[in-house]
C-alpha cells in the first residue's frame, strides 16, 4: 500500500528540475523585460518632461522687455507705446492702460492683447480710448505683461 | 545519492535571482542613471543661464551714460554726443527724438564718447520742444541732461540754460558763502551768503550766460574771516554742447 503511494508522488514529479530552472528563468527574463521596457519609457518621459520644464524656466528668467517710448494722438483717443524686447527670446505681451485724470479719477482702462515680439525687436503697440478721450496732464499707468508671467510698468503723462 | 541531488538543486536555486539581480543593475544602469544625468545637465544649463542673467542684469545696472543733444548750424538738424561714463561698453542702438526714433547700433567703449547724427527732426513749428533719449542693447533708456531743446522760426535752436549747483554737506553746521569766479571774463558773482548759522544742507544755483571757465569758492566763517573750505575753489567748467550744461559740485562743509 505504501509503496503504491510512493509510486504515484514518484509519476507526478514529471518535470526536472532543469525545466523548472528554464521555466522560472523565463518567467524571469518576461517579467524583467517587461519591467525594464516600462522603465526605460518611464524615465525617458520623466526626462524629457524635466528637460522641457527646466527649458521653460530657462526662457521665463531670459525674458527682459521694457517699454522704451509712449505717444498720444492730439485728439487723446489713441496712444502708442513701444515695447523693446532686449531678452534672447520672442515673447507675446498683453498691454493695459488706466487712464487716470488729473483729478484723480480712474476714467478709462483699455488693453491690447496677444503681441508677439521678437526677440531683439521693437513694436509699435496702440490702444485705443473710444469711451475717454486722453487729455493733457492726465495719467496713464501702463503695464506689459507676457505670457510667461513677467511684466515691465511704464508711467505716462499726457501732453 | 540524495545528497547529490541536494547539492544540485542548491546550485541552479540561485538563477533566477541572479537574472533579477541583473536585469535590474540593468534598469539602473539604461533607465535610471541617464535619466538623472539628463535631468543633472539641464539644471547645470539652467544655473549658467541664470548666472549669465545675473552678470547681463549687473552690467546693466552699472551702464551708465551722459547724452546731450545740440543743433547743427543754419538748419532744423541735431546732433546727439553720447558719452559713456560707466564701467561697461555701451551699444546704443536707437535714439528718440520726440517721436521719431533712429536706428544706430554702436558701441561705446567705457570711457569714451560718439556722437550721432545729424537727425532731421520733422513736423517742427515755431515753439516745438525737441526731447531727446537713447536706448541701449541692455534695455536702459538714457535722457538728454540738458533737457530738450525748443525750436524757433525766427531764431533756429534755444538751448536750455547753463549753471552750477553747489550742495554744502553741512553736518555740525556753520556759515557759508558761495561766490562764483568767472575765470574766462575776470569777474566775481556772489551766489549765497548765511545769514544765521545753519544745521542743514546749503543748496545753492548760479546761472552762468555762456559756456567758459568758472570755479566756486565756497567759504566757511570763522570769527570774523572767511576761510575756503577743503577742496575750495572748485573748478566747474562748462563746455556745453560738449559737456553738461548744468554742474553739481557737493563740497563738504565745516
Amino acid at each position: 500500500m505504501a509503496d503504491r503511494r510512493i509510486g504515484r508522488f514518484r509519476k507526478r514529479r514529471a518535470l526536472s528540475p532543469v525545466i523548472a530552472t528554464i521555466i522560472l528563468s523565463a518567467v524571469v527574463i518576461a517579467i524583467g523585460g517587461a519591467i525594464w521596457s516600462y522603465a526605460s519609457g518611464a524615465s525617458t518621459v520623466i526626462a524629457n518632461d524635466y528637460v522641457n520644464g527646466t527649458l521653460d524656466l530657462m526662457n521665463e528668467i531670459v525674458e527682459r522687455f521694457v517699454v522704451e517710448h509712449a505717444t498720444n494722438t492730439s485728439d487723446g483717443s489713441n496712444m502708442s507705446i513701444w515695447v523693446y524686447n532686449y531678452g534672447d527670446v520672442d515673447i507675446i505681451v498683453d498691454v493695459y492702460a488706466n487712464a487716470t485724470s488729473f483729478n484723480g479719477s480712474t476714467y478709462s482702462v483699455r488693453s491690447n492683447l496677444t503681441n508677439p515680439v521678437p526677440a531683439g525687436g521693437l513694436i509699435e503697440i496702440e490702444i485705443h480710448f473710444s469711451t475717454g478721450a486722453l487729455e493733457p496732464g492726465d495719467t496713464v499707468a501702463v503695464k506689459v505683461h507676457s505670457r510667461r508671467q513677467n511684466n515691465a510698468y511704464y508711467r505716462y503723462i499726457v501732453s | 545519492m540524495r545528497i547529490i541531488d541536494t547539492l544540485s538543486r542548491k546550485r541552479r536555486r540561485g538563477v533566477s535571482t541572479i537574472l533579477g539581480t541583473i536585469i535590474f543593475i540593468g534598469i539602473m544602469f539604461t533607465s535610471i542613471i541617464p535619466m538623472m544625468l539628463v535631468m543633472k545637465q539641464a539644471d547645470t544649463i539652467y544655473e549658467q543661464k541664470v548666472h549669465e542673467m545675473e552678470v547681463q542684469d549687473e552690467e546693466g545696472v552699472e551702464e551708465d551714460v551722459n547724452v546731450y543733444v545740440y543743433p547743427y548750424q543754419n538748419g532744423t538738424e541735431l546732433g546727439v554726443k553720447v558719452e559713456n561714463i560707466g564701467n561697461v561698453p555701451v551699444t546704443v542702438v536707437r535714439a528718440w527724438l520726440n517721436d521719431e526714433s533712429f536706428e544706430i547700433n554702436e558701441v561705446i567703449s567705457a570711457a569714451s564718447d560718439d556722437l550721432f547724427g545729424p537727425y532731421n527732426v520733422s513736423s517742427l513749428d515755431n515753439g516745438t520742444s525737441v526731447d531727446v533719449k537713447i536706448v541701449t542693447e541692455r534695455g536702459n533708456v538714457f535722457y538728454c541732461i540738458s533737457g530738450g531743446l525748443t525750436w524757433y522760426e525766427g531764431g533756429g535752436w534755444s538751448t536750455t540754460s547753463l549753471g552750477i549747483c553747489v550742495i554744502i554737506h553741512n553736518t555740525a553746521g556753520g556759515w557759508y558763502q558761495i561766490i562764483l569766479h568767472n575765470i574766462t571774463g575776470d569777474s566775481t558773482h556772489p551766489v549765497y551768503e548765511s545769514h544765521s548759522k545753519e544745521w542743514e544742507d546749503v543748496v545753492a544755483s548760479a546761472p552762468v550766460d555762456e559756456p567758459g571757465e568758472y570755479e566756486m569758492i565756497v567759504q566757511e566763517k570763522k570769527g570774523s574771516n572767511w576761510k575756503d573750505l577743503p577742496g575750495s575753489p572748485v573748478p566747474a567748467n562748462i563746455n556745453y554742447p560738449n559737456g553738461p550744461p548744468f554742474i553739481m559740485i557737493w563740497i563738504q562743509g565745516k
